[in-house]
């Protein structure tokens, strides 16, 4: 079944959307969960919140894409599980996800609109576009996907510490993206 | 911003960049692992001799105890998070003709792995778990070699946040009984630094904490950081002038983030512009043409947070405007109606912090539950409003010289105070009889120090004082580890070697400091 015919279920109120989202996506989820949760009780959870989510907003909602639609709502619903959740140390995935991403964070915001999430998406959605593809993919990957910096070695043929040297990279690369883009002096 | 921010905007880039990313097979450079096996050999060739020449340059090696010395592998151990070493007892007075003996054990149970559960009713789940953490016992036997009874203030200090407080500060006992004990806060440990990889070598928009033994050695060699703990914490009585806007009533429309803009105009000779609940502004010293926005006013799960303007030294000259605009850019040309209650009023600067503060630390976004009620039984709330009067006082707008982080006025920036790490330092009075000895032990848990990537990533650091700070003379000093099941010594400078049973060791007073890296096995 193709994404348009899962949403017209969501818009018929049919609770086969539900089986149908998890026969089409409930593998993805389920990785992209457990990589920002790191245990698969959470990610499980989390998964079937996605899909609570999911029947909630759709309709009105109709997305382009039902894959990242569904995405990003699993890791909106990972990181505020995650923060609920910090003082329990559990959430190893988005942790180290957060504190990887601190190396990126310019320094101060100064120009109105910096705090706006969509100015940011923007931002850095040109400084995507300006990598090749194998680095917005190896990007995506990690920062998106959560997938870890091993797999991704293993993917493009290198250690792992050549693997955390090049996201290093980029996540240097981004800082100067955001701090030309006004997000900082 | 910070890390949340930067994570949703990564949720947020377009779907085709997921759905390709997904699909993306990577190129694998297949010449580099020909060359990568030939560069192995090398580096293993390279790394033994280096590994060897290493020891032998090292006193402890080989050496079940003692020995260390300031050269050697530790100076060149910096982490991204650091947690700074256990320091010693010291005390402030009364303390000649008094010696101590110290021991000092790392418990690493919370290496232990646990099953927990969560949920309710028929729905529990359970999961495995452990602690990056040792429970630190830091004994002191203090012997009077008087004819007399020698009465001590003495400070126990322990590095922390605030935050960290409500988990890991020390519990302290006198002689099996439990101190009762005066907390003093020292200043942040760390500085600031300019923009990363900009010409700007005297900015202060980072943080910059300290992230070696060396930074701390610097910091605590002489008693004036010490001392400057010792003072009480401010309060800001300065009458401040407040505008305060809620009420927000959106126009019906199609704005994906509809905002609200009050603009305005000071004299910034005279005025300090602080605020509240804004996420955005424009500050413009040279025409004195200011304005702060509140954007997501169309939240359909809460409601939209007050913003506060707070002027200080001076007034909004002639009338504010309030514009609403689409989204958070405030651009001309997305204009939409929107109305808001501005309420002026005058306070003090100090009673508008309290109401920050408990605001603040009544929201279970920020603080959930468990973590706030834990920190509040940990420091006493004024101890927290002292603290972000400080705070505003040595770093912020009320300072002579803000740092460029807080130049803006963002006064949220106040709660920066209670994350950053500092020394806090218990205080309590005991009397060694003459002749006689008193016991004295503070139990704490110790966080590890830690790498999120490199060599270190997989393992965290704990390290001891042996006399940084002190003021008391010690006669010996020894350190153990208990409870190492769990996990696997990769290198330390005490010399334990817990494969052979040496878990205890004296230590050489002569060396300042000792450290340990440990990993959870498996």
């Amino acid at each position: 079944m193709d994404d348009a015919a899962i949403i017209d279920l969501y818009f018929a109120r049919s609770e086969n959307a539900i089986s149908e989202t998890d026969r089409q996506y409930g593998a993805y989820l389920r990785r992209v969960a457990l990589n920002l949760l790191s245990l698969r009780e959470d990610a499980e959870e989390c998964v079937n919140d996605t899909y609570h989510a999911a029947w909630n907003a759709m309709p009105p909602e109709r997305p382009l894409s039902l894959r990242a639609f569904l995405g990003r709502i699993t890791r909106n619903l990972a990181v505020a599980r995650w923060r609920n959740a910090h003082a329990q140390k559990r959430f190893a995935g988005v942790e180290t996800l957060l504190s990887e991403l601190g190396d990126c964070l310019p320094a101060r915001e100064d120009t109105e609109g910096a705090f706006e999430r969509r100015a940011l998406a923007e931002c850095l959605t040109a400084w995507l576009r300006e990598l090749s593809a194998d680095d917005r993919a190896l990007f995506i990957r990690r920062y998106w996907y959560g997938d870890a910096v091993k797999t991704l070695a293993m993917k493009c043929g290198v250690g792992e510490n050549g693997m955390a040297q090049r996201l290093r990279r980029l996540r240097e690369k981004l800082k100067a993206a955001l701090e030309e883009g006004g997000f900082s002096v | 911003m910070n890390t949340r921010a930067l994570y949703d905007g990564i949720t947020d880039i377009p779907d085709e960049m997921i759905e390709e990313a997904g699909a993306h097979r990577f190129r694998k450079s297949r010449p580099w692992i020909k060359f990568a096996a030939a560069a192995a050999a090398v580096a293993v060739a390279v790394g033994v001799g280096g590994v060897v020449s290493g020891r032998i340059q090292t006193p402890f090696s080989g050496a079940g105890a003692g020995g260390g010395g300031t050269a050697g592998p530790e100076n060149g151990y910096s982490y991204m998070s650091y947690v700074g070493p256990v320091l010693p007892l010291t005390a402030v007075s009364g303390a000649e003709g008094v010696t101590a003996e110290r021991s000092v054990d790392f418990d690493f149970s919370p290496y232990k792995t646990r099953t927990e559960t969560y949920g309710e009713g028929e729905d529990i789940h359970s999961y495995e778990t452990w602690d990056s953490a040792a429970i630190v016992t830091d004994a002191y036997t203090l012997r009077n070699e008087t004819d007399e009874d020698k009465t001590l203030s003495l400070l126990y200090p322990a590095i922390l946040s605030f935050r960290d407080a409500a988990d890991c500060l020390p519990t302290v006992t006198v002689d099996g009984r439990e101190a009762e004990t005066a907390l003093h806060i020292g200043a942040y440990t760390g500085g600031y630094r300019g923009v990363s990889g900009a010409d700007d070598p005297d900015g202060s928009a980072n943080l910059d904490p300290i992230r070696s033994w060396e930074g701390y050695r610097a910091l605590l060699s002489d008693d004036g950081y010490r001392r400057s703990a010792m003072e009480p914490l401010p309060e800001l009585t300065v009458p401040v002038t407040v505008y305060r806007v809620d009420g927000y009533e959106v126009a019906p429309t199609d704005a994906v983030n509809p905002s609200l803009k009050m603009s305005f105009r000071v004299d910034p000779e005279t005025t300090r512009v602080m605020s509240w609940g804004a996420n955005a502004l424009s500050n413009d010293a040279a025409t004195g043409q200011y304005s702060r926005l509140v954007g997501g006013l169309d939240n359909l799960y809460r409601q939209p947070e007050p913003m506060y303007v707070i002027l200080y030294g001076g007034d909004i000259i002639g009338d504010y405007s309030l514009q609403g605009y689409k989204n958070a850019g405030g651009d001309p040309g997305t204009e939409i109606d929107v109305t808001a209650t501005v309420t002026r009023y005058e306070t003090t600067l100090d009673e508008l912090l309290r109401q920050l503060v408990d605001e603040q630390m009544s929201d279970e976004r920020i603080y959930p539950e468990g973590e706030r009620d834990a920190l509040m039984f940990a420091v006493p709330r004024e101890t927290l409003y002292g603290l972000a009067a400080q705070f505003l006082l040595e770093y912020g707008l009320m300072s002579d010289a803000p740092k460029d982080r807080y130049a803006f006025g963002h006064l949220e920036h106040v709660f920066e105070a209670f994350s950053l790490q500092r020394v806090l330092y218990l205080a309590f009075d005991v009397t060694v009889p003459a002749g006689g000895s008193t016991d004295i032990t503070a139990v704490m848990r110790r966080d590890g120090s830690r790498d999120y990537i490199g060599p270190k990533m997989y393992s965290e650091g704990y390290d001891l004082a042996t006399r940084l700070g002190s003021m008391l003379l010690f006669a010996e000093q020894r350190a153990s580890v208990s409870h190492t099941e769990e996990i696997e010594m990769v290198e330390n400078s005490f010399g334990f070697d817990i494969d052979s049973g040496l878990t205890a060791v004296t230590l050489d007073p002569a060396v300042e400091h000792y450290w340990m890296q440990v990993a959870k096995k498996g």
